[in-house]
């Protein structure tokens, strides 16, 4: 009992292991869609599903071991909205990677490039939110980290509005191909934002308790 | 038969206390899901046995020998008193403190009884009262500064970790709290009036205390602990640990005082950090009355019962 008090306990360490390899699978995930784009991979855009369903397991994991006691009460609620948001990036990232393969046909030229981009920052970006979760643990300033999190986004959102001015000129053979590739832009621009969220969430998590 | 009175009135106020209290000890533990019921509730038992057995004597001395001199008589009288007002105020929904009510009672039957009771002692532990919240509120209120501003140096994970083990050590100490003050306090005129030896005082109030707890406490436990820690389990021990440090303080002076007021006083403490829009003062007010009124009734009544009785 006093073993499990005081050196965090097996449901705690369980809890965190859990979450750093959620968003380590995010970084793999973001990292494979935005090679996939880049070499035209299919097989690379598709494991991103594969990816997300490994990711929505570890969540599953995650709440599980909370809903058996791991953390005090107070901090309970805060884990599993992170890693809610977290998985909603995971939601995110498939969407894009779907909509990617329909959409591949338009995706040239500037708006490859700035895509390429996007999904650049995207990856960086999920690397530094695990650097910020290790820092909830390892003593680190967060803020820092939420201040990186935070000037990436702000790159993909200019980065965005480029890419808006750009598929102006795409002339889709269809209404669904236009469609579809707008809905794609959306996507793997709004990741960002989720992203963004789940480091705010972890400055909560960081002032819960103090 | 009639020696067994008493003694039955005793067991049914450690019992009441075995209901009521674990709640102060152990509901945060539970709330925080650090320790189970069943293993709070034994955990609970074993440190007021520790308690009365380590510190108790100070307390029996002063409630069983130094306020009046306890015979059976008074003893009698009292406990059923005190026993029938913590049933009817329960009943009536006005929380008295079981202990206010005692002493309130023994010091009234022995002056019915024309005993000589000792008033600058009471004065000593109306004043414990009197203060002791107030004690227990500047504590917990320099507690929570002070570990604010050590715990913010460390990662939340770690403060977590911290937490788990300092509302452990705050429930043990508000256990043994239990046993050394206010079991004490219980028990304290049973052994000076000679209707039981320390030990056995010892033994069966801890073994009440415990089958109140197991049988009667869930619900309360339950209550208290989810709706404390659902909170803030860093208020939640600056008050606990600020009450309990102040409990064992006036145990040390052998000063009866009851647990609860302390922990309101604490809780309050904590409340004024973030300024005094916090503290319900129409709370405090009733508990202000609810202070005059128990010991000031079970004095009352008592005193013209034995005056019945002798006249």
């Amino acid at each position: 009992m006093f073993k499990k008090l005081f050196s965090g306990g097996n449901p705690e360490q369980a809890v965190i292991e859990k979450i750093r390899q959620h968003i380590g699978i995010l970084s793999t995930a973001a990292d494979a869609l935005r090679e996939g784009i880049e070499k035209n991979d299919p097989e690379l855009i598709a494991s991103v599903a594969d990816l997300e369903r490994e990711g929505d397991s570890i969540r599953r994991a995650v709440v599980s071991h909370v809903f058996e006691g791991a953390f005090l009460p107070f901090l309970r609620p805060f884990i599993c909205r992170f890693v809610e948001i977290v998985d909603q990036v995971f939601d995110d990232l498939e969407d894009a990677a779907v909509l990617y393969r329909h959409s591949e046909p338009y995706v040239t030229g500037e708006i490859r490039e700035n895509v390429l981009k996007v999904a650049a920052l995207n990856t960086h970006m999920c690397e530094m939110l695990l650097i910020a979760f290790d820092s909830l643990f390892s003593g680190g300033d967060l803020r820092e980290k939420s201040l990186a999190i935070r000037v990436y986004e702000k790159r993909i959102d200019e980065l965005k509005f480029d890419l808006l001015e750009q598929v102006r000129t795409v002339e889709p053979a269809t209404f669904w191909d236009g469609r579809t590739l707008a809905r794609f832009i959306d996507y793997i621009t709004q990741i960002s934002d989720a992203i963004e969220d789940a480091s705010d969430y972890l400055q909560i998590i960081n002032v819960s308790l103090r | 038969m009639i020696d067994y009175i008493p003694i039955i009135a005793c067991v049914l106020m450690a019992v009441g206390m075995g209901s009521n209290d674990t709640s102060n000890a152990v509901g945060i533990c539970i709330g925080c899901g650090l320790l189970k019921l069943k293993r709070a509730i034994l955990l609970f038992g074993v440190f007021v046995l520790v308690g009365i057995a380590v510190q108790g004597e100070r307390v029996m001395k002063t409630v069983g020998k130094d306020i009046v001199e306890v015979d059976m008589v008074v003893l009698s009288i009292s406990c059923i008193v005190s026993a029938t007002l913590i049933i009817g105020s329960n009943w009536k929904k006005i929380p008295l403190s079981v202990l206010q009510v005692l002493i309130g009672s023994l010091a009234g039957a022995g002056a019915g009884a024309g005993a000589a009771v000792n008033y600058p002692k009471l004065g000593q532990i109306l004043l414990s009262w009197a203060v002791s919240p107030f004690i227990a509120l500047v504590l917990a209120h320099f507690l929570y500064r002070g570990l604010e501003r050590v715990l913010s140096r460390y990662p939340v994970f770690a403060i977590e970790r911290a937490l788990r083990g300092l509302l452990l050590a705050s429930s043990i100490l508000i256990a043994y709290n239990v046993g050394a003050n206010s079991l004490a306090t219980i028990m304290g005129p049973a052994v000076h009036a000679g209707a039981l030896g320390t030990w056995q005082a010892f033994i069966l109030g801890a073994l009440f205390v415990f089958l109140g707890a197991y049988f009667l406490s869930y619900r309360v436990v339950d209550t208290i602990g989810k709706g404390i820690t659902a909170l803030d389990p860093f208020s939640g021990f600056a008050a606990q640990f600020g009450a309990g440090v102040c409990v064992l303080m006036f145990t040390f002076l052998g000063m009866p005082i009851s647990t609860t007021y302390c922990i309101i006083g604490a809780i309050s403490g904590v409340g004024l950090v973030k300024g005094m829009g916090t503290v319900r003062k129409d709370l405090l007010l009733k508990i202000l009355r609810n202070w005059i009124l128990g010991p000031t009734l079970g004095f009352g009544i008592c005193f013209l019962f034995m005056r019945l009785y002798y006249a």
